[in-house]
């Protein structure tokens, strides 16, 4: 039976997911007004869930190392450490989650269903961290954050799939940059 | 000769920015919130943070207008008056964040003996955004050059935008780690620092005074709580 591997990140794979981390941060600028008003429950999910999806899916299929979508956590979470603390709990509790699942499931990147359900369940993987933060911190139950239950089912339908989605436009741009021998 | 820094110590700064954004959530339903702002406003004009303090407020305005505006679709006066307070709670503690300078928290870090990759990466995130939002800007002048629209043709606008941006972000990171292996650099080898960055008098101070300020709403929020 296939175990996950692991690899030691060199400067090349630390750089590359640095940058494509800084992108992803830029491209979901334009979403981040409703990610800081929106109190609901999924909403800030579903917006986030293309771009990430989309950019970190690029990132996975050119560093194929395990841990790789964790390290993307931790370099988005510390940026938005300074602008939102709970941002970084959110980004790596996410990441290890989703890249738990795809690795378990699929046990490496060279597989693409792994890229493909490690960047498409990222934003998914925030929506309980969110929860959580938003009863420690601000007090509010469950059943408050949530709502209207088919309008949160919506939300959460909606995040996994625009996350799987970005993901699958995102290796579609990769097979096209591989093909052009870019990647 | 290196001139003598303005700037709070950067984990300080980290830390009491974290502590304000938390406090700040917990406080914005308390009748003295106004009181809790004020305090830490001075403290913060006290410091010399007037230009960082300067620089967030069309931040305050476009997202407290816009969070306010959000709310009073289905709220009443006071949740306005709440969301509109919660966006200077985060302006407040972004003020201290906002003052850190890259390079000096990463010497933080390094001193603080934080893994190297970590440091350079949070290093490379900060730097490189402002360099890619100036390349997506060319990126999308290019676009409208070529009369791409993404409301007639969002497809070939997508792929006009995310192949030219990847394509650079590729030839970028690719520049950046050959220039950095060039230099030597390593996740595995222990760096030197230029510089060391030191507890200051006026962290102390800063610091003894943030307390001071802090403590008697957490002591009055705790008295609400009994």
């Amino acid at each position: 039976m296939n175990k996950i591997k692991l690899e030691a990140f060199t400067i090349k794979d630390i750089v590359f997911l640095a940058v494509i981390t800084a992108v992803t941060l830029l491209a979901s600028g334009p979403v981040a007004p409703i990610v800081m008003t929106v109190t609901k429950l999924g909403a800030q999910a579903c917006a986030m869930a293309l771009p990430f999806g989309l950019l970190t899916s690029i990132g996975l299929r050119k560093v194929k190392k395990s841990g790789s979508l964790v390290i993307i956590g931790i370099f988005s979470g510390l940026v938005l450490l300074l602008m939102a603390p709970v941002m970084f709990f959110n980004q790596l509790v996410a990441t290890l989650l989703s890249e738990g699942l795809a690795l378990g499931l699929f046990k490496s990147y060279e597989n693409r269903k792994a890229v493909l359900f490690s960047a498409g369940l990222f934003s998914f993987f925030t929506i309980p961290t969110t929860a959580v933060v938003n009863i420690l911190a601000k007090g509010r139950t469950i059943a408050e954050q949530i709502g209207n239950p088919l309008t949160f089912a919506l939300l959460v339908a909606g995040a996994v799939a625009l996350g799987f989605a970005g993901a699958l436009i995102g290796n579609r741009i990769a097979d096209e940059l591989q093909k052009a021998g870019k990647l | 000769m290196n001139k003598p820094e303005k700037n709070i110590h950067p984990i300080l700064s980290l830390v009491f920015s974290v502590m304000l954004f938390a406090t700040g959530l917990l406080f914005v339903k308390k009748p003295w919130f106004v009181i809790y702002l004020a305090a830490f406003l001075i403290l913060l004009l006290l410091f010399r943070f007037e230009r960082t303090m300067l620089r967030t407020i069309p931040f305050v305005l476009i997202f407290g207008a816009l969070t306010a505006g959000l709310t009073a679709v289905n709220g009443t006066p006071s949740d306005i008056l709440y969301a509109f307070y919660r966006v200077l709670a985060l302006a407040l503690a972004a003020v201290l964040s906002i003052s850190i300078k890259p390079i000096r928290l990463v010497r933080a870090f390094n001193q603080l003996k934080v893994p190297r990759w970590i440091s350079l990466g949070l290093l490379i995130v900060i730097r490189f955004m402002q360099i890619f939002y100036e390349e997506i800007q060319q990126i999308r002048q290019a676009i409208v050059l070529r009369g791409i629209r993404f409301s007639e043709t969002p497809l070939l606008w997508a792929r006009a935008f995310f192949i030219p941006l990847i394509v650079r972000v590729l030839s970028i990171s690719e520049g950046l780690a050959i220039s950095l292996e060039t230099r030597a650099f390593s996740t595995e080898l222990e760096g030197s620092s230029y510089e060391t960055i030191d507890f200051k008098k006026k962290d102390r101070l800063f610091a003894a005074l943030f307390l001071a300020c802090l403590l008697p709403f957490i002591y009055l929020s705790l008295g609400d709580l009994k």
